[in-house]
């Protein structure tokens, strides 16, 4: 989290789960940071992460990471192919330091 | 015994995958490992029912064998078939997204709205997560 806050890159998690679902889940991580929920899709169909029926009866996101700079360009995506494989912290951080710090 | 040590090969081969892959993030993409391993532990099963001679031990390891192979098939068709996506169907990378995302605002897990992206912020980092249960 630290790594990230110095960078000056805000961290989001989000899900289209209920406000209290990402306490539960916030908690339950140990993260700091915060957690949106996102129940009709809006933000998941911005970033084309809408994993229909991905749960009996409702679309869920599809694993993925976005870095957005300051003016709002997506500049570094990982979107996973599949859901067992997420993107690495380190991996993460590496692509911030390139686009973000670098220029 | 052989039958014994095969599908406890299976069985910590495909286990140990879902414990060991949130540990080791690099583990995550070798799902062919615990394949190999499995399959190693279906064979050491065969080979134990090749050399029984009863029939009720023949049908003891036959059943174990089936057991075996079953959870190696299933573990295979969830890491290479269930668990893909369709595909990428995320904007390109130094696609501008601001009109989208100037001013939008979500429930946070305080239950207050807060904003995606942040005037302050160098950069926003979104992480979609499939959620909780």
């Amino acid at each position: 989290m630290s790594d990230f806050e110095e960078r000056g890159v805000r961290l989001v998690a989000v899900s289209v789960d209920a406000p209290d679902k990402l306490t539960v889940m916030r908690d339950a991580s140990g993260a700091q940071f915060d957690f949106l929920s996102d129940p009709d899709g809006a933000l998941l169909d911005i970033f084309g992460v809408r994993h229909v029926d991905g749960m009996p009866d409702q679309d869920i996101a599809q694993s993925a990471v976005f870095l957005v700079d300051q003016t709002g360009t997506l500049v570094w995506k990982k979107v996973a192919e599949n859901y067992r494989v997420r993107p690495r912290p380190d991996e993460i951080l590496g692509a911030a330091d390139r686009l973000l710090n670098a220029g | 015994m052989k039958e014994f040590f095969g599908f406890v090969l299976v069985i910590a081969s495909v286990i140990g995958y879902f414990f060991t892959s949130t540990q080791l993030g690099w583990y995550q993409s070798l799902p062919i490992v615990p394949i190999l391993i499995a399959v190693g532990g279906c064979t050491l099963v065969g080979l134990g029912l090749s050399q029984r001679k009863s029939i009720k031990a023949r049908i003891l390891s036959g059943l174990v064998l089936l057991l075996a192979v079953g959870l190696t098939g299933l573990y295979t068709w969830y890491t290479v078939s269930f668990s893909q996506y369709d595909g990428d169907q995320a904007p390109a990378v130094n696609q501008d997204l601001s009109a989208s995302l100037n001013g939008m605002a979500l429930a946070s897990h305080t239950g207050a709205d807060a904003t995606v992206q942040r005037a302050e912020d160098r950069g926003t980092l979104v992480v979609f997560y499939r959620g909780f249960w």
